[in-house]
């Protein structure tokens, strides 16, 4: 048996996976702060002969994180982090995460939550918005709420939300990522209040990465039957 | 395999994104009515090996596949929608924030933006659906008039040039968080923990501001509704495309042999 057969295999499978990715990053074209995840493919185990067969695998590649277009709602909980940034979340089992999905909302307890009951973190813990409140959050992330009964205006300054950086984030569903390296304080993010991120999915990518795929798909097969029906020619020779 | 599930996620995210607008499109006419968005987010995450080590770099690797969306939330958009005259005498429009206290045939509150207001037989203010206001305010059979100010006092005039008479106080609340209000149908809301208790807004601070002859329209942007439809139409073709790629691949792989 030849070993071309499972070269073009490994890239058949391999195209394979991409096509899982194109699914996903085209099934969320419509996520609020969804970063599009990118593959490449990468040579392995390259034979040391001159013509020796090499296999090729699909890689994690990166997760594209250039900002999503601004959709304005003018919700007072939605906000949308500007340039490299994330908001800081702790989930109920205190697990520390990284969002750029500012989709908020205030729960029972008028916490600052996600829409999965996170809390959003500011620098002295979870963000609680007094009652009877307006929420305000500038650019630089700073939380103050206005009681304004017409006549007089009160002003608090409750907070800051924690703007991070991190590398090496690893998805985990609902926008949500786990830092994998160092996080530190994102000092160039932007925070805008009333507004969310969309996704930041090129479709028209997505659609050349799908007909490319199916192409390479298509070529592996072919290489696979050549190399299957020389394989049944060699076989067939002592017979003739 | 996992594609043809993933794609599949998208465009049942995108059929149920077209649910909404359709709700919303045939709410267009639908006083007090409060538009709806959907919200989106990102399935789990699993993990796929792709080989431990290569030539050049020797730490194991996987790739984090998508698993594709899901639709996590039905958000009420709560801006105001326009102020139209209606010269009906018993209509009332709430600008800025607040709704109306109404209480079903079981005593059960209501809270509402319509404020198409009727008399029962008992003189009562009703909505359309029979919901009296609460507290009730009811106007006398032989009024001549009803006058309802900006701070939501009930006045009526017997005769024509008369003093006025105040007959009740409509009372508005608001919520912390009207987002969390649930939807009954009927455009009546229920409190939920979510949106936290009714806040009664007290006139006397300047935060009531009623319109007497005047309906609140429905705050969906027609325009806004038919862009979304388009986008969630050309998102689902393109998901639909993937699951007829994955066909196509899946084709292949079964003709290989021969």
């Amino acid at each position: 048996m030849s070993h071309e057969i499972y070269a073009s295999l490994s890239g058949a499978l391999a195209v394979w996976q991409q096509t899982e990715l194109t699914a996903n990053n085209l099934a969320n074209v419509s996520t609020n702060a969804f970063k599009e995840q990118r593959a490449t493919y990468e040579q392995v185990a390259r034979d040391a002969r001159p013509l020796g067969n090499s296999f090729s695998r699909l890689v994690p590649g990166f997760v594209n994180q250039s900002d999503g277009p601004i959709i304005q709602d003018n919700v007072d909980t939605h906000i949308a982090v500007r340039g490299g940034g994330f908001l800081l979340v702790q989930t109920r089992t205190g697990e520390t995460l990284l969002t750029r999905n500012g989709n908020l909302r205030l729960d029972a307890d008028r916490y600052l939550v996600t829409q999965d009951g996170e809390w959003v973190m500011g620098q002295t813990g979870p963000i609680r918005i007094p009652q009877d409140e307006k929420l305000e959050i500038d650019r630089f992330g700073n939380i103050t709420t206005r009681a304004d009964n017409g006549f007089d205006v009160m002003v608090r300054q409750v907070d800051q939300l924690r703007i991070m950086s991190a590398e090496g984030l690893t998805p985990r569903g609902g926008g949500r990522y786990a830092p994998e390296g160092l996080v530190g304080d994102a000092p160039y993010a932007e925070v805008v209040q009333g507004a969310l991120e969309g996704s930041n999915v090129d479709p028209m990518r997505e659609m050349v990465e799908l007909i490319q795929t199916a192409r390479y798909f298509d070529i592996y097969q072919k290489a696979i039957q050549t190399s299957d029906s020389l394989d049944q020619t060699i076989y067939a020779l002592p017979r003739g | 395999m996992r594609s043809l599930y993933t794609a599949a996620t998208g465009m049942r995210a995108q059929q149920m994104r077209i649910d909404n607008i359709a709700n919303n499109l045939s709410n267009v006419s639908t006083t007090g009515y409060k538009k709806a968005r959907e919200a989106f987010e990102d399935l789990i995450y699993q993990t796929v090996p792709v080989g431990s080590t290569t030539l050049l770099n020797q730490r194991p690797m996987s790739l984090e596949m998508g698993t594709g969306t899901r639709l996590v939330a039905i958000q009420r958009d709560f801006t105001t929608g326009d102020l139209t005259y209606s010269g009906n005498q018993y209509d009332i429009a709430i600008g800025g924030r607040g709704f109306f206290v109404v209480e079903d045939a079981n005593g059960n509150q209501r809270f509402t933006r319509d404020g198409r207001f009727q008399r029962n037989v008992n003189g009562e203010l009703v909505t359309a659906a029979g919901m009296s206001l609460s507290p009730s305010i009811q106007i006398p059979e032989d009024a001549l008039r009803t006058v309802i100010n900006e701070d939501g006092t009930v006045q009526v005039e017997y005769e024509d040039d008369t003093a006025l008479v105040t007959v009740g106080q409509i009372q508005l609340v608001d919520f912390q968080n009207p987002t969390g209000l649930r939807a009954a149908g009927g455009n009546v809301y229920i409190a939920t923990p979510e949106s936290g208790q009714p806040q009664f807004m007290d006139p006397s601070q300047g935060f009531v501001n009623l319109q007497q002859a005047f309906l609140e329209s429905s705050n969906v942007d027609v325009a806004e509704e038919l862009i979304n439809m388009i986008v969630a139409q050309r998102s689902f073709e393109m998901s639909s495309k993937v699951i007829e790629t994955s066909d196509q691949m899946l084709q292949t792989v079964s003709s290989m042999k021969r």
